[in-house]
């Protein structure tokens, strides 16, 4: 089932292909418009660079994660999984890992490029990779869950940051501290491991709690 | 097999959608629902399927009641085919009629093997759509998408003819914005469906074209 | 909407209708009462002087804040699984309720900041995590009252608390292992273990009241609720000729 779901919405993507670039643009101009506002001072940059990253990747989540789910309600799909044996929590779970695909790959990739704006060395943009790769999941998993729980509502963008955000705290400052604490050669910090249990924490309960939300939303 | 409506009321916003309404229909039992726009039909058919809570009242299978135990086994009896057509405007034909199978004939044993000894192209030529097979369905017209989606009834498990198949069809304005050619062929496959014993409970607010109306073994009507 | 459980609603607005409508006077004097004390009756703190007096109003809020979280959040896990109606109301109002005791917390751990630290604001552990209790209040009631279906709103807000629950001691930790790694200005805390048994006793009076006011103001909700949700029925109907 899991699988099954993953090639469809990959070949989704595929016919879509704007929908891979959008959260990169989105990405790379904000990257960009931070150096105009906070003046072109490469240290100061280099400081502030990762803590950049994490709020625009925030953002991305957001975004990306608000839709998520609109073209299946739009077009009754979400209708059809609740009427048919299709494990929820399954395709919740495929849900959660093609939406992190789509939006976080093509950025982990080009994310070399962009931090050659910012002179960034090559050990904080490990560092920096790592923690992208083991919280974004988390992120989205979290959006996503939040977008069902407004799924019935009229669309409206602010709504769901001011529901999810607080959620987002925990593996913000982790990822933070972990980046932070890393600069003296030990790559591995304890704040990792806690981003990895978050992670574990929130792809084990996650699929479940949405398809209980989503038995509640869609009634009416 | 029977499915019985026992006095059920249901609200919508506060609003009293459904009143008190109980029937009982037999294998091959046809009901149709008739009512004028926002009397309840789409909401009766969507609580019929779980889709939205009753307030009151109780539907039963069998004489069982409609509970968690047996939710499993209403999924596995029940196909909804709403308003909402569940086709992807990015897929093809052929992959979107893939996955809507896929879905319906979903079971965590069973859904490899019924699922393999399937034609797409054989199924698109019930509805006369073989010729769309690896066309974007975003490039067709409404109706074309319609008949698309109702292509679900001719689903491997989607017949009465097996008893654990799905045999109750809730059916959403099935003939709505369809030439008279395909309402034949529907109409047709509805009659061969009560035939082997299928249940159908059809939503419509148009005409029922008359050589068809010995069909219709129930009759409802919501505006009332 | 069977019988009894409108039975049950009928029951708890008589029984409480009529021993609740005199108490707020008594709880107004219970405060006013427990304010002379801590102002002007307990001692003074030979650390911080006059201005740890605060610390009577602010540290019974914030016990409340993360109190009313916990009621907020069992009771929709209550209504998830057994769907209780008394429930619904509980957790529904338990939110404007939190967020007005965090309010509370906050704006008097910035007064008691300003002398204190010198500046109102500190990123201080406990006053982030307060802060974002906040927001997490905040996030529920908007949730709440944007969903138009109020059944289905209930339930889903439910989802959110629960998880929110989940997510409090997370957050607490994450922001006190933020704390220490950054150093903040943070040297003195509010309360030291010191605390002599005159200081502690006008608090745990102020708590206990601040408790009936909880108490009080939850069964007023109730109240309202109950008459909002069965405006249809006959008993309300009786009620208002």
């Amino acid at each position: 089932m899991i699988l099954d779901t993953l090639k469809k919405d990959f070949l989704l993507f595929y016919r879509n292909k704007t929908s891979i670039l959008l959260p990169l643009l989105f990405f790379f101009l904000i990257v960009s418009i931070f150096p105009l506002v906070l003046g072109p001072d490469v240290n100061l940059l280099m400081k502030i660079m990762p803590g950049i990253i994490w709020i625009i990747s925030i953002l991305t989540t957001l975004l990306s994660s608000h839709n998520f789910f609109y073209d299946d309600l739009d077009s009754g799909i979400l209708d059809l999984y609740l009427t048919s044996k299709v494990p929820l929590s399954s395709m919740f779970f495929s849900k959660i890992i093609s939406c992190w695909v789509v939006t976080f790959v093509p950025l982990l990739i080009f994310l070399p490029i962009i931090s050659i704006m910012y002179s960034l060395d090559a050990f904080v943009l490990m560092i920096l990779l790592i923690t992208l790769f083991v919280g974004t999941p988390t992120l989205i998993g979290i959006g996503l869950f939040g977008s069902l729980l407004i799924i019935s509502l009229p669309r409206n963008n602010i709504l769901l940051p001011i529901i999810i955000l607080p959620f987002y705290i925990p593996v913000l400052v982790f990822a933070a501290d972990s980046i932070s604490i890393a600069s003296s050669m030990h790559i591995i910090s304890p704040q990792l491991y806690i981003l990895v249990a978050l992670l574990v924490l929130a792809l084990a309960f996650l699929p479940y709690l949405m398809s209980l939300t989503l038995k509640i939303t869609i009634n009416n | 097999m029977y499915l019985t409506a026992d006095s059920i009321t249901c609200y919508r916003n506060k609003q009293k959608v459904l009143d008190n309404l109980s029937f009982t229909l037999n294998s091959g039992d046809f009901m149709l629902v008739t009512g004028n726009n926002g009397s309840g039909k789409s909401t009766l058919l969507r609580c019929l399927c779980n889709l939205c809570p009753i307030e009151n009242g109780e539907i039963r299978f069998d004489n069982r009641m409609k509970s968690d135990e047996i939710e499993d086994e209403f999924k596995n009896r029940i196909l909804y085919l709403g308003h909402k057509n569940c086709i992807n405007d990015d897929l093809t034909c052929a992959e979107n009629l893939k996955f809507l199978f896929y879905i319906d004939c979903y079971d965590s044993d069973t859904s490899k093997d019924k699922f393999k000894d399937f034609d797409s192209k054989k199924i698109l030529s019930a509805l006369g759509l073989s010729e769309y097979s690896n066309r974007k369905v975003s490039t067709l017209s409404e109706g074309t998408k319609k008949k698309l989606s109702l292509l679900r009834l001719w689903a491997p498990r989607n017949n009465a003819i097996e008893s654990n198949n799905k045999s109750i069809w809730l059916l959403d304005e099935p003939l709505n914005s369809l030439d008279t050619a395909s309402k034949k062929i529907i109409l047709k496959r509805m009659l061969s469906h009560t035939e082997y014993g299928g249940i159908i409970v059809c939503a419509s607010h148009i005409e029922f074209p008359d050589e068809f109306s010995f069909l219709i073994t129930k009759n409802i009507d919501l505006s009332k | 909407m069977n019988i009894k459980r409108f039975g049950n609603l009928k029951f708890f607005y008589n029984s409480f209708i009529t021993l609740f409508s005199y108490l707020p006077i008594l709880v107004l004097i219970g405060f006013i009462a427990g304010i002379y004390w801590s102002l002007f009756i307990a001692p003074i703190d030979y650390l911080q002087g006059h201005s740890y007096r605060i610390m009577f109003v602010h540290v019974p809020a914030a016990w409340m804040s993360l109190q009313t979280y916990v009621v907020m959040a069992v009771s929709a896990f209550i209504v998830l699984v057994w769907k209780v109606k008394i429930m619904e109301i509980i957790s529904v109002q338990c939110a404007p309720l939190g967020a007005l005791f965090t309010f509370i917390a906050l704006i008097t751990g910035m007064i008691w900041g300003k002398p204190t630290w010198g500046t109102y604001w500190v990123w201080d552990a406990r006053l982030t995590s307060e802060l974002i209790l906040f927001f997490l209040y905040i996030g529920i009631m908007v949730l709440y009252a944007s969903i138009q279906d109020k059944r289905q709103a209930v339930k889903v807000t439910s989802i959110l608390s629960i998880v929110g629950l989940i997510n409090i001691p997370i957050i607490h930790f994450s922001v006190e292992w933020w704390n220490t790694l950054h150093q903040g200005p943070t040297v003195t805390k509010f309360d030291k273990p010191s605390a002599h048994i005159t200081m502690l006793l006008p608090l745990f009076y102020m708590f206990a009241m601040y408790q009936v006011y909880f108490i009080l103001t939850i069964v007023k909700r109730i109240k309202l609720g109950i008459i909002e949700r069965d405006s249809q029925s006959n008993w309300i109907k009786e009620l208002s000729k």
